[in-house]
């Protein structure tokens, strides 16, 4: 004859507050009774879905935003011209870079990735040979000159990452003010969509 | 090699940090577009799958018991639970090619674990949908004692009821209630079935 355990005995055992002699007749009901370890589990079950609900409601959130993102990312549509012209190369910057290459500034600080006109798909990663002196300004410009987007790279940094999903296909140059020094160079978002 | 650390990605599932969880799915995304296109699929498989594996994740990460089995790290233990996923998809399609072992299996750090990752998800997604169908009542004193941490004592204050008693049996028949509508469900019970010796585990863990 199985023994009759309430749901509040229940939420004791999965909480570890049984006494030693209840707890021995759950756990011989646990080994006795298919119907009961499945009450037993289902409760379990309940109550973390129901102490994660909030966090995953908002997860969920989170999570349609970044997939509706992408989904708009794969939509897009380009044409040849409005490649060829956002993978142009800015004449000036070109000539600046071949002139000065300015990978490292005064304070001795390296900047280890993005090699010169790398490419990247999703996300943009930065890393450094030491952690930066000071709070840095990065500064990502279009090859037409345009400030695309700005960030501040707090003092101690040793990389820093930036997501592409608003950045259309092309050629861009990246800006790190340090002080009064600055480094630059250039990558490409999506080269595979260079036109030859 | 992954990108970041365990701890560094269940922090950001646990914290909801939006920037730090698109990297992950950035990270990943192509590695399961890869996987799916190597292995019978199609590129407008793989949004439905990716969608469905972070929906998985995002229960189990959230879980503060959770941790990850053999050193297995986050991005192999991501793109396990796509694989199992889509060889559970074609299973269910029973597509011309049947026998699935033939597709890549990735180094799977812990089968086991990777397939209650996916029955545990499975089955919160389908109490989840049972506690959307309880009265405001119910599910009000429901996330009093299991959200909230609530005793009988404050559940009486707060809802304004005579005695503790009549929160105990307020509770119980809401989780009665519950009850019923989860084991009303054919899938529920199919996947009770299909996984009892993972469930026998799971709660004498305790």
């Amino acid at each position: 004859m199985p023994i009759l355990f309430d749901t509040e005995t229940i939420d004791n055992y999965l909480n570890g507050n049984l006494d030693s002699n209840l707890l021995a007749l759950f756990e011989s009901e646990i080994d006795s009774n298919k119907n009961f370890v499945e009450q037993v589990f289902c409760q379990k079950m309940i109550k973390e879905t129901i102490e994660q609900h909030d966090k995953i409601a908002r997860l969920q959130t989170i999570m349609s935003q970044i997939y509706s993102r992408h989904t708009d990312i794969q939509k897009r549509v380009y044409t040849t011209k409005q490649l060829t012209k956002q993978f142009k190369p800015c004449q000036y910057y070109e000539q600046e870079l071949i002139a000065a290459p300015m990978r490292s500034s005064k304070y001795a600080l390296k900047v280890i990735e993005p090699q010169k006109e790398a490419n990247f798909d999703n996300e943009l990663f930065f890393s450094f040979d030491m952690p930066t002196p000071i709070v840095c300004n990065l500064i990502i410009e279009d090859n037409e000159e345009t400030i695309v987007e700005q960030y501040d790279i707090a003092a101690g940094s040793t990389n820093f990452t930036i997501l592409l999903n608003n950045y259309l296909p092309g050629r861009y140059y990246w800006k790190l003010d340090i002080g009064d020094n600055v480094l630059m160079d250039s990558i490409f978002v999506q080269k595979n969509l260079m036109p030859e | 090699m992954p990108r970041y650390n365990n701890q560094q990605v269940l922090h950001a599932f646990n914290t909801l940090d939006s920037v730090f969880i698109e990297k992950v799915y950035n990270e990943m995304t192509p590695q399961i577009e890869h996987y799916l296109l190597k292995n019978g699929g199609r590129k407008e498989n793989a949004a439905d799958l990716i969608q469905e594996v972070f929906e998985s994740i995002s229960k189990i990460f959230t879980n503060n018991d959770f941790e990850f089995k053999n050193n297995a790290s986050y991005s192999t233990f991501i793109l396990s639970v796509a694989q199992k996923k889509w060889l559970n998809f074609l299973r269910k399609k029973k597509t011309e090619q049947d026998n699935t072992d033939q597709y890549t299996q990735i180094g799977l750090p812990d089968k086991e674990q990777i397939e209650e990752t996916i029955f545990e998800a499975e089955i919160k997604k389908l109490i989840d949908f049972s506690i959307a169908k309880l009265n405001k009542a119910c599910k009000e004193i429901l996330f009093m004692r299991y959200q909230k941490n609530m005793s009988h004592k404050e559940i009486m204050t707060e809802l304004m009821l005579n005695t503790e008693a009549t929160s105990r049996e307020r509770l119980r028949y809401c989780q009665q209630n519950l009850r019923n509508n989860i084991t009303k469900n054919a899938d529920y019970l199919q996947l009770i079935a299909e996984y009892y010796p993972f469930i026998l585990k799971s709660i004498k863990q305790k």
